[in-house]
C-alpha cells in the first residue's frame, strides 16, 4: 500500500487546479482588453469564472478585474461594487491562512490566497475615487483619496522592518538583501487627491496633497523620473478642463524554469535556460553533493503599449497632449523585485528540501525492495526464482516509484503567475484653460508613428470654474 | 516506511482539507433584534448612526434655545433638516443619519420637522396634480407649506491612525443649528467615538 502512495499523490497534484494558474483564459480576455471589446471582456471573466478559473482563493483578482473593466465600460456603479467587495475582501486576507502558508511551503504559492500587492491596493481607490468623479459624487471621492492617504502612511511603516525581520530570524539558510527604496507614496492618487480637495474648497489639504504629490515623485526615483506635470493652487486657479487616461496593459507573469545543484554545503542555482556558467551559490549548511532538482519562479515581462502620445482637442481646435503621470507598470515591476527576494529564497528552499526527500525515499524504497527480493528469494524454489528474473517485476516497481516521486516533486513546482489582467500600465493627465461654455472633446491616440490609432469623443462637455471639469478614457491596447 | 506513510497521509489531507471547494461551510441566516449591536469589519454602522442621533437630538433638546424660542412664539419651532456632509474616510450613508435625526426630532414633540428639498419637490408635484385631478374639497391648496425657523447642518470626520493589523478610529460628528432667518447658531453639539480594530495576522 505505502509503495502506491506516490502514485495516489501525483494523481492528486496533477489534477488539482489550485496548485497552478489556470491560464487558459488568458489570451481571449487579453484580445478583448486590447481590443476596447469591455462587455466581452467582462463576459469573458464572468464564463472563466463559472468554469472555474478564479476560484475562491483568487476572488479578489475577480473583484479587481471585474471592477477595472466595469470602470472602462463606463459602468461606475458596478465598478464601484466590485472595487468596494475587493477592498473589503483585501482586508479580510490580511489575516493569513496557517493551513495555505504550510501547504505553499510544501507544494507552492498558488494554494496561496492571492493578498494582492500594495499597489493594486492603492489603484483599487483611484478607481473608486475616478468612479466617484464621474457620477458627479465629490464628497464620495474624497473619501476614497482620504482612504489612500491612510493606505500608503501604513506602507511607509510597514517596508522598513521587512528586511530586517527576515535575516533576524534564527539562523537563516540564506541572508539576501533588498531594495532600499519602496513604493510608499502614490503620485497618481496624490494628483487626484489635490483636485479633489481644491474644488472642495479645501485649498490647505490641495496644498499638502501637491506636496505630497512632488514627494512621491522625489522619494521614489526608481518609479518616477521627474513630475510629468507641474501643479500648484495658482495653476488650479483658472477655469480648467481636466483629462486622465489609462493606456496599454500591466506586465504579464511569464515562469521561467531554475535548476538547483547541489555541491558539499552550497547551492548553485541557475536559470535553466542560461546554463551553470550564470549561477549563484547560496551557502546550506551539511547539505551534500550530487542532487538536481528543476523549479519555476514568475518573472514580469512589459506588454508591448501602442500608444505613445494623446492629444487632446475642443470643438477640433488643438488644446494640448496629456502627459505620463504615473507608470503602473513601473511600479509593479518594482514592487515585484522586492518580493522576488522572498519568493526566490522560498522556493530554493522549498525545492531542495523536497527534492532530498524525494531522493531519500527513493533510496528507502531501492534498498527495501532489495531487502524484499532477498526474503522472498530464501522462500523461492529456483524454477520461481528464473520466473521472476526474467519478469523484472522488481525494477520496474523502483522505476515507477522515482517517476511518481518525481512527478510530485516537479509537477507540484508550478510558478505562481495570477495577475490583476485589467490593470492599465500607464496613466495620463492633464489639465487645459479654456473659458466657460460648453465643448466637444475629442481624444487622439497615436502610436510611434504619430497615426491615430483610437478616438475617443466626449459631446456637450460643462466647463464652469471652479468645478472639476474632467472627462476620462482609457485604451489597453 | 510507516513514518513517510504517516507524512504522506498528512500532506494528502492537508491538501484536501484546504483545496476541497465543497467543504465550505453553508450559508445560514439568523434573525436579530435591529437594536442589537454589530460590529463586523469595524466601520461606521447602524448602531452608530443611531447612538449618535440619539445622543445629539437628546443634548439639542436640553438646551436653551427650544425654551427661547417657545417662550418667544409660543409655538414649537419648525426644523429642517440640511446636509450632513460625508469628511470621512468611509462611505456613511448620511441619508440614513439623516433620517435617525429626524426620527429622534419628531418623537421628542417638541419640534416640528420640514420635509427636505427633495421630499417637498415629491409633495409639491403631488399638489400640482392635485390642482387638476382631485375634487375640489379635497384639493390642498399652494403656498401654506410651513416654513422651517432653525436648519440642522452638520459633518462628519475621521481621524485614523493604524499599523499593520490594528487601527484607531475616531468618529467626530459635528452638528449646528442655525436660525434661518437671522443665521445665528443658536446651538453646537459634537459627538465622539473612538473604536480600535484589530485583525489578526493569521488564522487557520
Amino acid at each position: 500500500m505505502n509503495r502506491l502512495l506516490p502514485f495516489f499523490a501525483a494523481a492528486v497534484v496533477a489534477g488539482c487546479a489550485a496548485l497552478y494558474t489556470d491560464t487558459r483564459f488568458h489570451d481571449d480576455l487579453s484580445r478583448q482588453i486590447r481590443g476596447d471589446q469591455w462587455q466581452a471582456a467582462i463576459d469573458v471573466v464572468a464564463k472563466a469564472k463559472e468554469k472555474g478559473a478564479y476560484p475562491d482563493k483568487d476572488r479578489l483578482l475577480y473583484l479587481l478585474d471585474m471592477g477595472a473593466l466595469h470602470h472602462y465600460a463606463g459602468e461606475y456603479e458596478q465598478s464601484n461594487r466590485y472595487l468596494e467587495e475587493a477592498e473589503r475582501t483585501s482586508e479580510e486576507l490580511f489575516t493569513a491562512s496557517i493551513s495555505r502558508a504550510v501547504l505553499s511551503m510544501m507544494l507552492n504559492d498558488n494554494v496561496l490566497e492571492y493578498r494582492g500587492e500594495d499597489y493594486e491596493e492603492i489603484y483599487i481607490n483611484v478607481f473608486k475615487a475616478l468612479n466617484y468623479i464621474a457620477l458627479g459624487q465629490h464628497d464620495e471621492a474624497l473619501v476614497e483619496i482620504r482612504r489612500i492617504d491612510i493606505k500608503l502612511q501604513l506602507l511607509t511603516d510597514k517596508y522598513g522592518k521587512l528586511v530586517d525581520a527576515l535575516n533576524g530570524a534564527p539562523d537563516p539558510h540564506i541572508r539576501f538583501s533588498a531594495p532600499s527604496v519602496d513604493f510608499h507614496n502614490d503620485a497618481l492618487g496624490r494628483y487626484l487627491g489635490a483636485l479633489l480637495y481644491y474644488y472642495d474648497g479645501k485649498h490647505d489639504d490641495a496644498r499638502i496633497e501637491i506636496e505630497n504629490y512632488y514627494r512621491a515623485i522625489a522619494a521614489q526615483p526608481q518609479i518616477y523620473s521627474q513630475p510629468a506635470l507641474e501643479l500648484s493652487l495658482s495653476v488650479l486657479d483658472t477655469t480648467l478642463l481636466h483629462v486622465m487616461a489609462f493606456t496599454g496593459t500591466g506586465p504579464e507573469k511569464v515562469a521561467i524554469d531554475f535548476r538547483v545543484h547541489t555541491g558539499k554545503n552550497h547551492l548553485l542555482v541557475f536559470p535553466a535556460h542560461r546554463g551553470e556558467r550564470f549561477a549563484e551559490r547560496f551557502a546550506w549548511e551539511g547539505i551534500s553533493e550530487g542532487y538536481y532538482f528543476k523549479f519555476s519562479l514568475p518573472e514580469l515581462q512589459r506588454v508591448n503599449n501602442r500608444v505613445v502620445a494623446i492629444e487632446v482637442h475642443a470643438d477640433d481646435r488643438y488644446l494640448g497632449t496629456l502627459r505620463p503621470i504615473e507608470d503602473l507598470s513601473r511600479v509593479a515591476e518594482v514592487t515585484f523585485q522586492r518580493r522576488k527576494s522572498l519568493i526566490y529564497l522560498k522556493a530554493i528552499v522549498r525545492t531542495t528540501l523536497k527534492g532530498i526527500a524525494g531522493q531519500k525515499a527513493k533510496e528507502k524504497f531501492s534498498k527495501d525492495d532489495e531487502q524484499e527480493n532477498k526474503d522472498q528469494q530464501k522462500n523461492q524454489t529456483d524454477k520461481e526464482k528464473k520466473r521472476e528474473k526474467k519478469s523484472g517485476r522488481s525494477g520496474l516497481a523502483e522505476w515507477f516509484f522515482s517517476a511518481a516521486v518525481d512527478a510530485v516533486t516537479e509537477i507540484s513546482e508550478q510558478a505562481d503567475l495570477r495577475r490583476w489582467h485589467a490593470m492599465p500600465a500607464v496613466a495620463h493627465a492633464g489639465y487645459f484653460p479654456l473659458p466657460e461654455g460648453t465643448y466637444n472633446i475629442r481624444l487622439d491616440f497615436l502610436d510611434a508613428h504619430r497615426q491615430i490609432i483610437f478616438q475617443k469623443f466626449f459631446p456637450r462637455v460643462q466647463v464652469q470654474r471652479s468645478r472639476l471639469n474632467m472627462v476620462e478614457a482609457a485604451l489597453l491596447q | 516506511m510507516k513514518g513517510s506513510l504517516i507524512s504522506l497521509l498528512m500532506v494528502v489531507s492537508l491538501l484536501m482539507a484546504v483545496l476541497l471547494p465543497g467543504c465550505a461551510p453553508s450559508t445560514r441566516v439568523t434573525r436579530i433584534e435591529s437594536t442589537t449591536p454589530t460590529d463586523l469589519s469595524g466601520r461606521w454602522n447602524d448602531t452608530d448612526s443611531r447612538l449618535v442621533a440619539d445622543e445629539m437630538i437628546r443634548d439639542v433638546l436640553m438646551r436653551p434655545w427650544l425654551k427661547e424660542h417657545v417662550a418667544q412664539t409660543a409655538q414649537k419651532p419648525a426644523v429642517i433638516v440640511g446636509q450632513i456632509r460625508n469628511l470621512s474616510s468611509e462611505h456613511i450613508s448620511t441619508e440614513t443619519f439623516i433620517k435617525d435625526i429626524e426620527r429622534e426630532l419628531i418623537n421628542s414633540g417638541q419640534v416640528r420637522i420640514v420635509a427636505a428639498r427633495d421630499e417637498r419637490r415629491g409633495v409639491r408635484d403631488e399638489r400640482f396634480e392635485q390642482q387638476h385631478f382631485a375634487s375640489e374639497a379635497s384639493m390642498k391648496a399652494w403656498a401654506k407649506e410651513l416654513g422651517a425657523d432653525y436648519m440642522l447642518i452638520g459633518s462628519i470626520k475621521t481621524i485614523t491612525d493604524a499599523i499593520e493589523g490594528k487601527q484607531v478610529v475616531y468618529y467626530q460628528t459635528d452638528l449646528e443649528l442655525v436660525q434661518i432667518e437671522s443665521t445665528e447658531k443658536v446651538w453646537i453639539g459634537s459627538k465622539k467615538i473612538k473604536k480600535v480594530i484589530e485583525r489578526d495576522k493569521v488564522r487557520w
